[in-house]
């Protein structure tokens, strides 16, 4: 008789997790009355204070090497994750937000034992009557392209992010290899990914400062951050780490009917972790290295279809190496079958250059599929079941599958 | 009774021919009398709610969408009062349509009755997309996102009870429409007053329900013709 396989604990979790959450409509008016009693006002309105949380369980089934930024040693994987916002605005002018998460990891896996992190905090001052100059400082999510305004988990039609944000590349900020042919066979080592580095990492939380705002039809945005769009999330903090150099980003974007938002983004600075960048070419710096991207984005919205696309390319200079040049699409689509349920779909597209000497890609041209449905139970209940199959030319020894699953509480 | 009055005359004109004129014009002068007499036998019930205190305006969150108008304040709190009798029988209106407008980035009305067969429309006034929907049990729908001016889907309101309204785009943007089955209620004003005219004498329970979903309940007896004072506290 054939040995039945247990199934994982971790689905054991997730699913009564889902099982008691999901329908149950007495919890979603505790977290109506919860949600509307975390709020507070001093000094007659002109201080008001609003805490709010997003809990997010999320399953993860996936290939060995598992796509993106998961760092998981077995096939199966549970993330749970509470965030917690803080939104204080003081009069007209001056709001503080501040987002603190206790999960396994920015990332699923990162820290599988478990961390809290204060993954964001700024300070905004609106000198202007109206949104056309906000000033920022703290840490933030990146003014770069259109996916970071809509990553937390609610307004996210997947559970992962399109691969520009996470699918890394062969590239690291350790200032390795040493030469041209140990960087081409690295691609084909995907158990070493946790060393290498996205285009953009998620929401990029870097220290810095920001001027944005919108004038009329159009919009615009320029930061100056303490670490490149790709660093990894133990370099966001720029007070821990310390300022050593300025990366710039910028956005303008430019609504020419109310259907539609197009933007130009762009962003340049040095990639490279001072404190592990070893090996580099004799009189140069960590500071000669830089990431430079450049990305443009369009996104449709009317009735029950929203729809974006991003096309960023982006060139990283590798010491000993040269300039690796990468280009990465996405279009995405969600529609809205009824009231409560959606269904999305994501085409992920990479391209890679040529070594010059060697006339071989540095990196192997891949796609990735992603599909999802998802359920709202009500404004605070959400469910999402996610399916990407991605494959890449030539030698593919990463996963091609991935299903996840994700139930997530606001309140 | 206009119909009945009607009726009457004509008969008294054909039957009886010129030389009944006189008795018919003041038959139908009787029955005029009559019939305005019955209009006004019905009570009138007046008076007052405690309303909720005005609540300040929700905070921003961090990712708020930046808005090309200012966004408005909310209306001030008002109550809705309604009777219920205990037969739960009630005459019908016919062809409600409620206009609830997104201006200022608010719903205008935020609190609003309708009878159960009404419907309501979501006309947008603002310069840029709303996405209004409801995850209610007694009416749930989506409408999307539409923009200024464009036509908005009607929405059938078919069963009895709480809707709770939002916009998917402005998270502080929300409405209640209550949905009843009586056709006697009204919404207060900004002090609680209200007047709910042409209501049938018996005994009520009258109702009002508060933003914050609170609903006070009170017994009152309406008698022809009376003016029934409230007041309605909690």
């Amino acid at each position: 008789m054939p040995k039945l396989r247990p199934l994982p604990y971790p689905l054991v979790i997730f699913a009564a997790v889902m099982l008691v959450n999901g329908p149950s409509l007495r919890g979603q008016e505790v977290l109506e009355k919860i949600d509307e009693s975390l709020s507070w006002t001093a000094l007659a309105g002109s201080i008001q204070a609003d805490l709010s949380f997003l809990q997010d369980t999320e399953f993860y089934i996936a290939e060995s090497q598992p796509q993106g930024l998961l760092d998981i040693s077995d096939n199966e994987f549970l993330q749970p994750r509470l965030a917690a916002f803080l939104d204080v605005s003081a009069g007209e002018c001056w709001t503080l937000h501040a987002q603190a998460r206790l999960d396994r990891g920015f990332d699923p896996g990162f820290a599988p034992d478990g961390e809290l992190r204060l993954d964001e905090y700024y300070l905004q001052w609106r000198p202007l009557a109206d949104d056309r100059m906000l000033w920022r400082v703290g840490k933030f999510a990146t003014v770069f392209g259109a996916y970071p305004r809509r990553q937390l988990s609610w307004d996210n039609p997947f559970i992962t992010a399109p691969a520009a944000y996470e699918d890394q590349l062969s590239v690291s900020d350790d200032g390795r290899p040493g030469s041209v042919e140990s960087f081409l066979q690295r691609r084909f080592l995907p158990a070493n990914k946790r060393t290498w580095l996205p285009i953009i990492w998620g929401p990029a939380y870097i220290t810095g400062a920001s001027v944005s705002g919108r004038i009329d039809k159009f919009d615009y945005a320029f930061e100056v951050k303490t670490a490149a769009l790709s660093a990894q999330p133990n370099r966001w903090d720029g007070i821990a780490e310390g300022v050593d150099a300025a990366n710039l980003a910028g956005r303008l974007g430019w609504r020419p009917a109310e259907e539609w938002t197009l933007g130009a983004s762009f962003a340049y600075g040095p990639y490279l972790n001072p404190d592990t960048a070893i090996g580099l070419p004799t009189g140069s710096s960590w500071r000669d290295y830089d990431q430079t991207t450049l990305g443009i984005d369009a996104a449709y919205a009317h009735g029950h279809w929203q729809c974006w696309a991003e096309l960023i390319g982006a060139e990283f200079d590798v010491p000993n190496v040269g300039r690796m040049r990468a280009l990465s699409a996405l279009a995405e689509a969600k529609y809205k079958i009824t009231a409560t349920t959606w269904a999305s779909l994501r085409w992920n597209q990479a391209f890679f250059d040529e070594v010059g000497a060697a006339n071989t890609q540095w990196g192997s041209d891949r796609w990735r599929l992603d599909l999802a449905v998802g359920h709202r139970f009500s404004r605070h209940v959400q469910a999402k079941i996610q399916y990407s199959f991605a494959e890449r030319t030539g030698s593919d020894p990463e996963g091609d599958h991935l299903v996840a699953a994700q139930l997530t509480l606001r309140f | 009774m206009v119909h009945i009055e009607t009726v009457w005359h004509r008969r008294l004109y054909r039957d009886n021919g010129s030389s009944m004129n006189s008795l018919g014009l003041s038959l139908s002068f009787l029955a005029l009398l009559a019939c305005i007499t019955s209009a006004h036998a019905d009570g009138t019930v007046q008076g007052s709610v405690s309303l909720d205190k005005p609540k300040p305006p929700a905070v921003g969150p961090g990712y708020k969408p930046e808005t090309q108008n200012p966004v408005q304040n909310e209306e001030a709190p008002r109550a809705i009062v309604y009777l219920e009798n205990a037969s739960g029988k009630y005459p019908k209106k016919s062809g409600e349509v409620l206009s609830i407008r997104q201006q200022g980035y608010q719903f205008r009305p935020s609190f609003a009755v309708i009878q159960t067969g009404g419907a309501a429309e979501f006309p947008n006034r603002d310069d840029e997309f709303h996405n209004v929907f409801s995850y209610s049990r007694v009416r749930r729908f989506d409408l999307g996102r539409f923009r200024k001016d464009e036509p908005s889907p009607r929405i059938d309101f078919d069963k009895p009870g709480l809707v709770k309204i939002y916009c998917e785009i402005h998270q502080h943007m929300r409405c209640l429409v209550l949905v009843v089955d009586t056709p006697w209620y009204t919404t207060t004003d900004a002090e609680g007053a209200f007047t709910l005219p042409k209501v049938p004498s018996g005994d009520y329970t009258l109702k009002a329900l508060l933003p914050s979903e609170k609903t006070l309940v009170q017994k009152i007896t309406v008698r022809d013709g009376a003016v029934t004072k409230v007041a309605v506290t909690r």
